[in-house]
């Protein structure tokens, strides 16, 4: 194609055109993994595309305004705030029962510390954290007993680890406690634990205690990113003292939270079911 | 994207930071301002009214349980529950036995009349008059252009599947979208629902 540029067309318009295209594909959310990773290097180069992108995500936004407001029904309401109370009734129940030891001043699934080299990353996943998920609700006392458990078990494990402090460039992360049951055996209390240690563009993931998977399922790794969508970082292989998972993270790569579901062993979807969700570990503030 | 300094949006970001402390008043409020455009957007998207409550509930226990996740700087509590509604909305239309049922609601929804409309008289102050706009704006817009911009957002479909189902080239499906964002954002402008 011949065609006359202007005189003040960007060197790079050719490029940047090709850019274009891949802001209205994640508009509509259709990008691969590396087109996703190829328009941010580029937009954190070219502030043109940059206002470019800012403009199409506010245009696109405004179609939801095209959707005539409804009034939805009452019980909506009503269901929400019943649910709400339930829940406030058993945080505070849960929050009566801890004992002074686990109501210390650490964040739930904060970073605790970190130290390098996988080998020694293996060894503490093999003893790390034990928190409970069992098929009927365990009540708030057990629950307080074994998060009271766990925070002893992470301090000595470090302790023994990690006695002169943590290695740059390495996060871990523990399980946040969150308490579901009943998605793997309904006869069988379990005792699991979560915990993802990133670091160089890879984050190995453990979850220790958990069975076998139920035949036909597999344990499955989520990642929510900065931009608010899932990707399915992959299936935990068992090894038999733990099940782990090797994830390629980006340095780049901004995570919010990790989620560990137990799903028919199928070709993954976009996002994690609600209901096969089991152990959810937050990984930024 | 800078942060919207509005004193609707500086005020929903407090009461998100209220909601993160446990505080069920500031969730009732923002649930009072924002369920009919939130509940608008599910019925667009699933058009069958127990799915659409479904999803809101949904939404909103999400902003309970998760309310600390909000950033302020990364946008406004609006957009983020708009993204957040439209978002399940799709992912429920998109399984298996909503997207088989889908076209049926379509016609149910239809034959059974529009839904009951938002009366909170807040939220119609705050958002009536610019919604109005958008959909005069949108109501400029050619038959085609309007149609693949509704079926991307609405239906959560790629350039590829609408340009499939309308039997028209992938090319002239992404310019559709293109010229009808671009027209959209001149058009409201001009009808002064533009801030900039």
């Amino acid at each position: 194609m011949t065609q006359d540029l202007p005189s003040n067309t960007d060197p790079n318009d050719g490029d940047c055109q090709e850019f274009r295209e891949l802001i209205q594909g994640e508009l509509l959310g259709e990008l691969s993994q590396t087109e996703t990773n190829d328009l941010a290097e580029h937009l954190a180069d070219c502030p043109a595309c940059r206002a470019e992108q800012e403009m199409s995500t506010q245009d696109w936004n405004l179609i939801a305004d095209s959707a005539e407001a409804a009034a939805p029904p009452p019980e909506v309401l009503t269901g929400l705030l019943k649910q709400i109370e339930k829940e406030k009734k058993a945080s505070a129940a849960t929050r009566e029962a801890a004992t002074p030891s686990a109501r210390r001043p650490s964040p739930r699934w904060a970073a605790l510390a970190a130290y390098g080299g996988m080998a020694a990353a293996a060894m503490l996943a093999g003893l790390l954290f034990t928190t409970l998920f069992g098929p009927a609700s365990p009540g708030p006392d057990k629950i307080a007993a074994q998060r009271s458990d766990a925070e002893r078990r992470i301090a000595e494990a470090l302790a023994r680890f990690a006695p002169n402090g943590v290695e740059p460039g390495v996060e871990v992360h523990q399980a946040s406690f969150e308490v579901h049951t009943g998605q793997i055996n309904a006869d069988t209390p379990v005792n699991a634990a979560i915990l993802l240690q990133r670091a160089a563009g890879q984050a190995h993931f453990f979850a220790t205690g958990l069975p076998a998977a139920p035949d036909g399922m597999v344990y499955r790794l989520w990642l929510l990113g900065g931009d608010d969508k899932w990707r399915y970082a992959g299936d935990l292989g068992n090894s038999g003292e733990a099940h782990k998972l090797l994830a390629e993270i980006s340095p780049q790569e901004s995570l919010v939270e990790a989620v560990l579901t137990v799903e028919p062993d199928a070709p993954a979807g976009d996002q994690p079911d609600d209901d096969k969700r089991l152990l959810r570990l937050r990984l930024s503030q | 994207m800078p942060p919207d300094l509005s004193p609707q949006a500086v005020e929903e970001s407090e009461w998100m930071t209220a909601i993160s402390r446990g505080d069920a008043g500031a969730f009732e409020r923002l649930y009072h301002r924002h369920s009919p455009q939130l509940y608008g957007i599910c019925l667009k998207v699933l058009r069958q009214p127990a799915d659409a409550q479904a999803v809101l509930s949904d939404v909103f226990m999400d902003v309970w349980k998760r309310a600390d996740r909000f950033n302020p700087q990364r946008g406004s509590v609006r957009s983020y529950l708009v993204t957040l509604a439209r978002s399940r909305a799709i992912d429920r239309l998109r399984s298996e036995g909503t997207r088989h049922t889908h076209e049926r609601n379509h016609q149910a929804l239809a034959a059974s009349g529009q839904p009951t409309p938002a009366t909170n008289p807040e939220a119609t102050a705050i958002f009536g008059e610019h919604q109005q706009l958008v959909r005069q704006a949108m109501g400029s817009l050619s038959g085609p252009q309007r149609a693949t911009l509704e079926m991307a957002y609405f239906r959560g479909l790629t350039h590829r599947e609408i340009a499939d189902e309308l039997n028209i080239p992938l090319g002239t499906a992404k310019t559709h979208i293109r010229t009808a964002l671009k027209k959209l954002r001149s058009t409201l402008a001009s009808l002064g629902g533009l801030t900039q």
